[in-house]
């Protein structure tokens, strides 16, 4: 007897990282290690799963940002490249490790794991996984949402009409990729403040999730706690995160990942191999980097030195049985919800998508057990999206929903703090600046236009809340401040340039061809 | 603890040094260019000190923090006081004025013409912000005013569902918390568990309760014990915890208040040992902010010095049961 629905929702989000000025670029990699240990694997788990006639009904997040680098020509060409340059070194590693077992059957699973994701990226998806995506969606396998424009932190956008144009472009967006209206979409970092549902309302969309506080701590009290969306004011549904679930993937003490016979993230041959035999396959800095070939597994609380071999099939077994854990929680989780709350509960878990893969190498396995054995294993827990929930149940609470984010401490700490506060009066001058220029040109067209719509460009490409984040988290700092400056500066001079009607078109050209996203855009959302 | 004041003391407006202007770099797209040897490290485009406006704005940050910046002209400035006598003109100071909608405070502090600021505020409040001047014989003149921000509560409401479908008695709203992960005893635990070095014992709890006032103490040993909170526990503890929680108090009794309690506990050692960094450590919570993408970045990759461990799944966990200390990080701080 059905005690209850899971959603298992995936939030796929990279920044927007083009760099045509240079013939290679770090960062990039970011986009081509997703799609060969993420988006691909996910990809071909659904699709394995719709074949063999298994519902999958997963929530996918595909970011406008993500989407229009997938769709990325230049992006695409070097995607080739890199995965060309994996697939050569793999053949190297297999002749190296020849009479080496287990490190022979890794770089044998290497070698399939890459050349595989090769002949699919370019044979089955045309180089644009967009087309997997978005066919699985046409077959009911998933649901698509939207989400910001560029991910940008709404409630720290100060206008409303800044914050209404990163829905709305994010809406046209998903409607350019994906040829319909989005029902849902991933609020950037789960980030609520009051009125934003309104905006989400007029984008047509009916729901977005939220971090648990969110409606815990609304009013009035929620009857049914985490487990049931409740309908904002203006008539959008929230689901909230259910913390049990996230900790039992993400956790750093408790999580899945952390197992010592899955695959170790930090020991990678681009640090082990001797300097001169893996050089050709650094970027032309020289410098030592990963390259997703790892021979290494988590081990326990031991130094990397003392690691010891992966061994893929081990792996896959943990991956199943670590499925089979996790569903056999939810089954347990979902009858004692029931008896509480008195109706079948959602159990809303939502992760970045790169977790699977990347990260956590057996994540898209893991997914790939727990998707079959829901189905076939037992009959207590169902996998559903938002909308089947809605479709099911029509009568939820009505509520007004606490300010919140799923950031740490949950609320906007990561994305407003002392190091990256000085982002924020640039970012709203550009705001007041844009709403200006859009005010005084109603209907521009030909120079002016460009100029304005790439404006645009800028001020959201600024906006990407991916910035402040790596500032705070101390990672990629020097990058991400340059990313915000050089929009920032961009903008300004675009600003400047239209208000004294002297637009430098061969400087806008260049520019144009820098900061490609969202061609389709119309500056005239500003409005 | 909990007082109306500046986090801070307040400090002059010292702006990132922007490097010198320079012209835009001639590109050409897809060139085979020549990489360079070293990495190279791009600061990026200069972005402008001030941008010659009169903006106040303010953010929020949680329940008990709100970020102001404001930029204000000199002549905007000058044209405040033209009026007066140069002597009285020279008495005005530039001053930032908190506006406390609802409590209905507005106290001033004497500013400069441009600056950032944190200001410590209360939960579930309505602020706004203001750049004036002020001279001791002709008050206050507004030049700039902020956006207004609502600081959330930080814990449950204090209303209950009208509607009779989701009408339910104090008791069963306990039992919805704990099957959501908020009950009082599951934040006293996350609370452990977010403090650095804290998975396995409970000493620096202890050594921050310690500093806790005696009432406040008192109360959250209760609560986390699983007790219900009396009117005079509430009663003792300082603003504007004793306000707050006597709204959960009379309207949903004793045991929703100790949950609510425990929900503000984080913030409470943190204003205890008055060192938000090194009590609750957890600076990018990992059940918050997951790893992403820049793990992926070979520059960012923890080698060979600190390394990423995730310890195995722990064993004797008992399907279902949730429990009570594992499952939920306190989002209210």
């Amino acid at each position: 007897m059905e005690q209850g629905l899971l959603a298992i929702v995936l939030h796929a989000h990279l920044p927007f990282v083009r760099h045509p000025e240079y013939p290679e670029f770090l960062e990039e990699d970011w986009l081509f290690e997703a799609i060969s240990e993420t988006y691909i694997p996910l990809l071909s788990t659904f699709e394995g799963c719709a074949l063999d006639g298994v519902p999958v009904r997963v929530t996918m997040g595909l970011t406008p940002p993500l989407c229009e680098m997938l769709a990325d020509p230049l992006l695409q060409d070097r995607y080739l490249r890199h995965v060309n340059k994996l697939v050569e070194l793999c053949e190297r590693e297999i002749e190296r490790t020849r009479d080496q077992w287990p490190l022979n059957e890794t770089a044998k699973m290497y070698h399939r794991h890459f050349s595989r994701a090769r002949d699919l990226f370019e044979n089955r998806y045309h180089r644009n996984l967009l087309n997997g995506f978005r066919a699985l969606q046409e077959a009911g396998a998933i649901d698509i949402i939207t989400c910001g424009a560029t991910h940008g932190f709404l409630p720290l956008i100060h206008r409303r009409e800044a914050r209404r144009a990163q829905i709305e472009v994010g809406r046209r967006n998903y409607i350019k990729h994906f040829g319909r209206q989005p029902q849902g979409m991933w609020l950037p970092e789960c980030a609520y403040d009051y009125g934003l549902d309104e905006l989400v309302r007029d984008a047509g969309i009916r729901f977005f999730f939220v971090d648990a506080h969110a409606i815990m701590f609304g009013t009035p009290q929620p009857r049914r706690g985490i487990y049931a969306p409740v309908i904002l004011p203006s008539g959008v549904a929230a689901f909230a995160r259910d913390v049990e679930t996230s900790e039992q993937v993400w956790s750093s003490d408790i999580g899945y990942p952390g197992d010592p016979d899955y695959r170790e993230f930090y020991r990678d041959l681009g640090f082990d191999a001797d300097y001169e035999y893996i050089k050709p396959y650094l970027h032309s800095d020289g410098v030592r980097r990963n390259l997703g070939i790892k021979y290494y597994r988590v081990t326990g609380k031991v130094d990397l030195g003392q690691k010891q071999h992966y061994v893929p099939e081990w792996a896959v077994g943990k991956a199943a049985q670590h499925a089979g854990h996790f569903m056999f929680n939810r089954q347990a989780q979902a009858r004692y919800l029931r008896s509480v709350l008195g109706r079948k509960p959602m159990i809303v878990s939502p992760y970045d998508a790169e977790l699977f893969g990347h990260w956590w190498f057996e994540g898209p396995q893991f997914l790939n057990y727990l998707i079959r054995k829901i189905h076939f294993d037992q009959n207590e827990i169902r996998l559903a999206t938002p909308l089947d929930y809605l479709n099911e149940y029509d009568d939820n609470q009505h509520q007004q929903i606490s300010t919140s984010s799923w950031g740490a401490e949950g609320y906007y700490r990561v994305w407003i703090n002392g190091e990256n506060e000085w982002m924020y009066l640039h970012q709203h001058v550009a705001e007041d600046r844009m709403i200006e220029l859009a005010r005084e040109h109603p209907n521009a067209d030909g120079l002016l236009r460009r100029a304005l719509n790439q404006a645009a460009r800028e001020l959201l490409l600024a906006e990407s809340s991916d910035w402040a984040f790596i500032i705070t988290t101390a990672t990629s700092v020097q990058y991400a401040k340059k990313r915000f400056r050089d929009h920032i500066h961009r903008f300004n001079r675009l600003y400047e340039m239209i208000k004294r009607n002297e637009i430098d078109e061969r400087w806008l050209i260049e520019v144009e061809s820098r900061d490609t996203i969202f061609q389709e855009i119309d500056y005239r959302v500003y409005q | 603890m909990f007082v109306l004041r500046p986090s801070s003391p307040l400090r002059t407006f010292q702006p990132e040094r922007a490097p010198q202007p320079v012209e835009p770099i001639e590109i050409t797209l897809l060139a085979d260019i020549e990489a360079p040897a070293e990495p190279y490290i791009d600061p990026g485009l200069p972005v402008p000190e001030d941008y010659d406006v009169d903006i106040i704005r303010a953010l929020l940050q949680d329940p008990f923090r709100i970020f102001i910046y404001w930029e204000v002209r000199e002549e905007s400035l000058a044209a405040l006081t033209r009026y007066f006598s140069a002597e009285d003109a020279t008495r005005f100071r530039t001053v930032l004025k908190l506006r406390d909608v609802e409590g209905g405070q507005e106290p001033l502090f004497e500013v400069g013409r441009r600056g950032r600021y944190w200001m410590m505020v209360f939960p579930d409040r309505e602020y706004e912000f203001e750049i004036g001047v002020h001279s001791p014989a002709h008050g206050y003149i507004m030049l700039v005013r902020s956006n207004r921000v609502r600081t959330p509560r930080g814990t449950v409401s204090p209303v209950p569902p009208q509607e009779d479908r989701y009408r339910m008695s104090p008791p069963e709203f306990v039992q919805v918390m704990e099957a959501s992960g908020f009950g009082a005893q599951q934040a006293l635990g996350i609370t452990v568990a977010a403090m650095p070095g804290a998975h396995a014992e409970a000493e620096p709890l202890t050594a921050a309760l310690t500093k806790l006032p005696d009432a406040v103490r008192t109360a959250v040993l209760v609560a986390g014990a699983g007790g219900e909170l009396t009117y005079q526990m509430i009663e003792e503890l300082p603003e504007p915890l004793r306000s707050e929680l006597l709204k959960l108090w009379f309207a949903s009794g004793g045991q929703i208040t100790a949950a609510g309690l425990m929900h503000y506990l984080p913030e409470l050692l943190r204003e205890a040992i008055e060192d938000e960094r090194e009590l609750i450590g957890d600076h990018v919570h990992p059940l918050h902010v997951a790893p992403r993408f820049f793990v992926g970045a070979s520059e960012n990759a923890a080698w060979p010095g600190q390394e990423f461990q995730l310890p195995a799944l722990p064993q004797g966990r008992v399907p279902g049961s949730l429990s009570p200390v594992s499952s939920w990080t306190l989002k209210g701080m």
